[in-house]
């Protein structure tokens, strides 16, 4: 995504805890392009969330798309799949975390996205982002 | 709801795909097996509440104004 480029998202399989909400827009987050935070922020702007490439964390996150899903994203190239968690923001940011069990999955090409819930039981809900 | 007694090693069929098997039952702890096709989504259903509570959360805090010093705090932490 290039900086500053809005982009629509339909979630096709909904946000858990947001299933009446299906539009988004995605974003940078900030206008430096060395922040790699994005909002994803509801059409209707009722909600929005902070997102994450997982591999930022975890350089070794491969997420498993299970065919079902894939069907639902209609997606053809698996090259057009785009991957975020979901990030937790406290009081005290050093406690930061992101969710890596349930990524968000975009399909570039079409706009179409899931939140999945991985059945790798390896992935935390709660991954912290900082060490310390 | 149905309720039915079974033994160890004893199943049952939902449908004509799912087949749940009962593989032992042990200081009230049941081990279950599922027989399904993989397009078939078979959760621990706490797995849903957690992930929804983390969402709850993650919508209410996204005050723009902390992004631009995480980005940098997240810069840094890279850096070491």
């Amino acid at each position: 995504m290039d900086k500053d480029e809005l982009r629509s998202i339909k979630f096709v399989r909904e946000i858990y805890g947001f299933e009446n909400i299906k539009d988004y827009v995605l974003a940078n987050a900030s206008e430096k392009e060395s922040n790699p935070f994005k909002v994803l922020k509801a059409s209707d702007g009722s909600v929005s969330f902070i997102l994450l490439e997982p591999n930022i964390v975890d350089e070794a996150y491969n997420p498993v798309l299970d065919q079902e899903s894939e069907l639902i994203l209609k997606m053809k190239n698996k090259e057009d799949i785009q991957i975020y968690g979901i990030v937790v923001i406290p009081n005290n940011i050093k406690e930061m975390t992101i969710n890596l069990r349930s990524p968000i999955i975009i399909n570039r090409e079409n706009g179409n996205a899931i939140q999945l819930i991985l059945q790798d039981e390896r992935y935390s809900v709660r991954h912290r982002i900082f060490d310390c | 709801m149905l309720v039915i007694s079974r033994k160890s090693g004893e199943s049952i069929l939902i449908g004509d795909d799912i087949e749940v098997i009962i593989i032992e039952s042990q200081n009230g702890k049941v081990k279950i097996g599922v027989n399904a096709k993989n397009s078939i989504k078979i959760l621990r259903k706490e797995i849903i509440d957690q992930v929804t509570a983390e969402n709850l959360k993650a919508s209410a805090n996204t005050d723009n104004q902390s992004i631009e010093s995480l980005g940098t705090l997240l810069k840094k932490e890279e850096d070491k």
